[in-house]
């Protein structure tokens, strides 16, 4: 019983510190967020000296009926789907390229992550340097090795617009799914792969059967956390389609709904309703996220 | 329980590493000044100089403009000063001015003789609910530049004088094969305003209602015209769907016509930048010549607690020793009328005579209403959209026109 | 068994495979890279140049370093950089930010991820799941909220609150992944230590965390080059060189009417210095991470 409650102790102790800290910095500013929510706060409309209405849930009912929001999950979700399975694909094989033994590994481990240390703001504009129309480097490389004949206008559609933001985004982001599954693969016993090996199982068996189960929990913590971040895809599409220099247009055809939230609060001053629909963002990325994680977890179980 | 003291340690270590970040903001004569790039002091001499004489420093911070805005927001929502002073640029008036995040200058301007403001142009575009919320810095008419020589090439002798004319001159270069793109506008509200002004249609009647979707108004035939550059004439690169601004695209030597700015020429015939060099002219905006400006102010935070230090910074900054250095730096015409004379005359003004002549042509809009920000998104999407093909030009007037309506009977409520 | 000499020629299409593997991803992470390094040392008119791009440039230039950490590239509206002071306050802003930040979260992450991986106690999956529900919530219009707090608090403007807010908005992933870790870890040897009569917080540090060094080291890694790309945090809650990160003093390259590609390309090679000797650094940890769990 002593070391139970001594067991308990320890791990209020040892979590405590992280608690104080999302109560503080996390929970207040959220539940003042939500309270906000239902009101109809717009310091433009309201002023200074007047002050926001109690409205109920009017604010998510105003968003869960517009069409404007639908079309932005939409687009969301269709980047989500691109994204994904590439970006942890990528990562997977990547990671599993640096966990072999082989001459220049810590060079090319560093050169892997270099993406990722590119700051998000310059990201986006690097590529639409290399994805230029009527000067970029893409343009150019294809055209030296006579793969086109004239310049191509890579952003001119929609859907292109939308498919690009999806090769940035992988393209930056994959060094973490590489990052979080080189760590597991590494805490992987050596003696395991070892001993299937001798037992005569080919490499893809391994990776079936003993490499790819170890690997799941670590391949579900960066499929949670890489969902949640693609689907609230911001700084790439921002610098890239969006935003540009002055960053006061916004694209109609890449606006995703973190880009929908940003113009709710920031361009409309909607504050009521850019919180409801912070929290709808919320709802949908843990309600999508949740289902993955289940799915992932059943299989491998 | 080593580890503890550990713990301990380390967090004692931090707070000891970190403490000087305490206790500042003490010094009671440091403002800060939140700016976009382009209003940041260029000269640090001249900067240094104002420190020593009035004791006050001025912390400088700069962001792209809607990062700038966010910030203000987030700050004076919760009624914190996000800097003593700050630099309002043309979206200012939507997104700062309307919701009362500003100070009232017009009593610090009274007592202010060595301001000398009767010299400043401009002041009342910044005079919004009665009273003055920023003190113009730079003034910036919306103007058209084209590249002399490659439309000699083409075999015209003189920039178009009508819509139809500049439309035809486009297609006949890009056959040609003068320039693939002979245009260069952005797919934004900004190319419609500028094309339907010049056509003579003013836009809002004085009652702030729409005159712009009127049948058969110069400014539904200008977003036929703006639609049929991209859509079917081809004479505007596809890469100007997703721009914002059209001068990259100009300066990599795409395009004979350009959206510009008054002031562009420093910066298109500059040969490091710009492979238009040196054949760059302004031209008269066509048909009635009518445009608007984008001039830029600055003003003090509602919530600073040092107005009076900040006051002081601004006076600096609009003197015409300030006005010059930005000049010289990024050419930025200066507001002071006498300084730009003074610089005239002196040869320093690219293409001062069209200026002046363009100036006499000046409509604003109505950028200092409450809805202006959000109803110009909605500018943007339907051009986007008409260029795409999902609009005809005439339903994409009729979406805006109602937008507007629907915005401004929200903000009246 | 199959015999060896059979297998010869199979390992060497594996072996090329690899080794195309290898370079694949080598050029895809670089690629684009490449092409901001030529673009630092490239004046704008190479830049332009249609339709042969010169990856080479046939004029390079230090011009745009020089400017970066001098007096500022003189472009009409790509504004001036401020002294050479403020990018220098820059880097060290950025570096003990993200240092501190990087060190607390690897800290309290393995404290909590032990506790959430080992340890029975009462509401253990409801705190965890209290943990993790918020991580989704865009923080847009709680920032209004926030700002409020930080200022009651005086913690505008300060690195101390930036590390905190970096701290408090990380915790959750970094608990979560330090508990997959630790959960790695065969539970043995951590038994044995608590039998000889190591107390909890002991056996975690000489038993568990050794064995857990891949993770942590990633955990640190990964929250290091997180705080150090933030820019929208330290936008909004700094005003100064007093806490300013290099990120937001690079924002100065974004033009009014044009990105200067020649300036921000020379300004962003700079801000990936550090952090790549970070990794650089980190790369001798692992190995020897690697080595210590080997051991065991």
């Amino acid at each position: 019983m002593r070391r139970i409650r001594s067991e308990e102790r320890t791990a209020y102790l040892a979590i405590l510190p992280v608690g104080l800290l999302l109560a503080c910095f996390v929970y207040y500013p959220a539940i003042s967020t939500f309270l906000m929510g239902l009101t109809d706060a717009n310091p433009r409309v309201q002023g200074l000296e007047g002050s926001a209405h109690f409205i109920g849930l009017r604010n998510y009912g105003q968003m869960l009926g517009s069409g404007e929001f639908w079309a932005s999950v939409w687009r969301t979700v269709l980047i989500v789907l691109m994204v994904l399975p590439l970006e942890l694909a990528i990562g997977l094989a990547a990671a599993m390229i640096l966990n072999e033994q082989f001459r220049g590994r810590a060079v090319l481990r560093t050169i892997a992550i270099v993406p990722w240390m590119l700051p998000p703001l310059v990201n986006g504009f690097t590529w639409s340097w290399i994805l230029n129309g009527d000067y970029g480097a893409l343009n150019g490389l294809l055209y030296q090795l006579h793969l086109v004949t004239t310049y191509h206008h890579w952003l001119a559609s929609p859907s292109a617009q939308l498919f690009w933001v999806a090769v940035a985004q992988v393209w930056t982001r994959f060094p973490f799914a590489m990052v979080v599954l080189l760590a597991a693969l590494q805490s992987i016993p050596q003696d395991v792969v070892e001993a299937a090996r001798v037992d005569g199982a080919r490499p893809a068996q391994i990776f079936r059967s003993v490499t790819f189960p170890m690997l799941l929990p670590a391949f579900t913590v960066a499929l949670a956390v890489e969902f949640i971040v693609t689907f609230q895809i911001f700084d790439v599409i921002w610098s890239l389609t969006a935003g540009g220099a002055a960053g006061q247009v916004i694209n109609p055809f890449t606006k995703a709904v973190m880009i929908l939230n940003y113009e709710v609060v920031f361009r409309n001053l909607d504050l009521g309703l850019g919180s409801a629909l912070a929290y709808l963002i919320l709802v949908l990325s843990m309600g999508v996220g949740y289902v993955f994680v289940r799915m992932l977890y059943e299989r491998g179980a | 329980m080593k580890v503890k003291y550990g713990v301990l340690l380390v967090t004692a270590l931090v707070i000891a590493l970190l403490v000087p970040g305490f206790g500042r903001g003490g010094a009671s004569q440091t403002i800060t000044f939140l700016t976009a790039p382009w209003g940041v002091p260029p000269d640090q001499a001249l900067l240094k100089a104002f420190t020593d004489r009035s004791g006050i420093t001025v912390q400088v911070i700069s962001a792209p403009s809607a990062e700038m805005y966010t910030k203000v927001q987030v700050a004076s929502a919760g009624r914190r000063s996000p800097a003593d002073v700050i630099f309002l640029t043309e979206e200012a008036p939507s997104f700062i001015v309307a919701p009362g995040y500003m100070e009232p200058l017009d009593a610090r301007i009274a007592r202010s003789a060595d301001l000398n403001a009767g010299d400043i142009e401009r002041m009342d575009f910044w005079s919004v609910g009665g009273n003055v919320q920023g003190i113009t810095t730079y003034v910036q008419l919306v103007m058209m530049d084209y590249n002399a020589k490659r439309l000699g090439a083409g075999g015209f002798a003189k920039p178009a004088g009508t819509w139809d004319e500049l439309r035809r001159q486009s297609v006949a270069l890009k056959q040609k094969g003068v320039d693939q793109y002979p245009i260069a506008f952005g797919a934004i509200d900004w190319s419609w305003f500028l094309m339907a002004l010049s056509a003579g249609d003013p836009m809002f009647d004085g009652g702030l209602n729409p005159v712009f979707s009127n049948a058969g108004s110069p400014a539904r035939k200008a977003m036929a015209t703006l639609i049929g550059f991209f859509a079917t004439d081809k004479v505007i690169t596809p890469d100007l769907l997703t721009k914002v601004t059209p001068h990259d695209v100009f300066m990599g030597g795409t395009a004979v016509y350009h959206q510009a700015w008054q002031g562009s020429l420093a910066v298109m015939n500059n040969a490091k930048i710009s492979k238009q060099a040196p054949d760059v002219q302004y031209l008269l905006m066509p048909e009635q010549h009518f445009t608007w400006s984008l001039d830029a102010a600055i003003g003090l935070s509602r919530f600073s607690a040092k107005k009076d230090a900040g006051w002081e910074f601004i006076k600096w900054y609009v003197s015409p020793e300030s006005q010059r250095a930005i000049y010289k730096a990024v050419g930025l015409v200066p507001s002071r009328k006498s300084l730009q004379q003074a610089l005239n005359s002196e040869g320093a003004i690219q293409g001062f005579e069209t200026m002046v002549e363009q100036a006499k042509y000046v409509h604003q809009l109505p950028r200092t209403v409450k809805w202006w920000g959000p109803w110009t998104q909605s500018v943007t999407e339907a051009i986007r959209k008409a260029a795409q093909g999902q609009l005809t030009p005439d339903a994409a007037v009729d979406a805006v026109a109602k937008r507007w309506n629907e915005l401004k009977a929200q903000y009246k409520q | 068994m199959s015999g060896a000499r059979e297998m010869t020629p199979a390992r060497l299409v594996r072996r090329l495979g690899f080794w195309l593997a290898a370079i694949a991803l080598a050029l895809w992470s670089l690629a684009p890279v490449y092409w901001i390094v030529v673009s630092s040392i490239s004046t704008r008119i190479e830049l332009y140049s249609v339709p042969y791009k010169h990856w080479i440039p046939r004029a390079p230039t230090l011009q745009n370093y020089v400017d970066v950490f001098t007096t500022g590239p003189k472009y009409r509206a790509g504004g001036f950089l401020p002294s050479a002071t403020l990018l220098y306050s820059g880097v060290r802003n950025s570096l003990l930010v993200a240092l501190l930040a990087a060190a607390c979260l690897s800290l309290l992450a393995s404290l909590a991820g032990y506790a959430f991986a080992r340890l029975n106690f009462r509401g253990r999956s409801f705190l965890f799941f209290m943990m993790l529900l918020l991580v989704p919530l865009p923080v847009w219009v709680s920032l209004i909220a926030l700002f409020q707090l930080m200022s009651v608090l005086g913690l505008i403007d300060t690195r101390l609150g930036l590390i905190l807010l970096f701290v408090s908005y990380g915790a959750p992933l970094y608990v979560w992944l330090m508990q997959t870790y630790i959960r790695a870890t065969p539970r043995d040897i951590e038994e044995a230590a608590l039998i000889d009569g190591a107390s909890r917080f002991r056996a975690l540090r000489t038993v568990v965390l050794p064995v857990a060094l891949p993770g942590l080291v990633s955990v640190f890694l990964v929250a290091f080059l997180t705080v150090w790309n933030a820019f929208l945090i330290p936008l909004i809650f700094t005003n100064s060189e007093a806490a300013q990160p290099l990120t937001v003093v690079l924002s100065l390259f974004i033009g009014q009417y044009e990105v200067a590609w020649e300036a921000m390309s020379a300004a962003a090679v700079v801000t990936m210095i550090p952090p790549i000797l970070m990794a650089l650094f980190f790369q001798h940890y692992v190995v020897r991470g690697l080595a210590l769990g080997a051991v065991q």
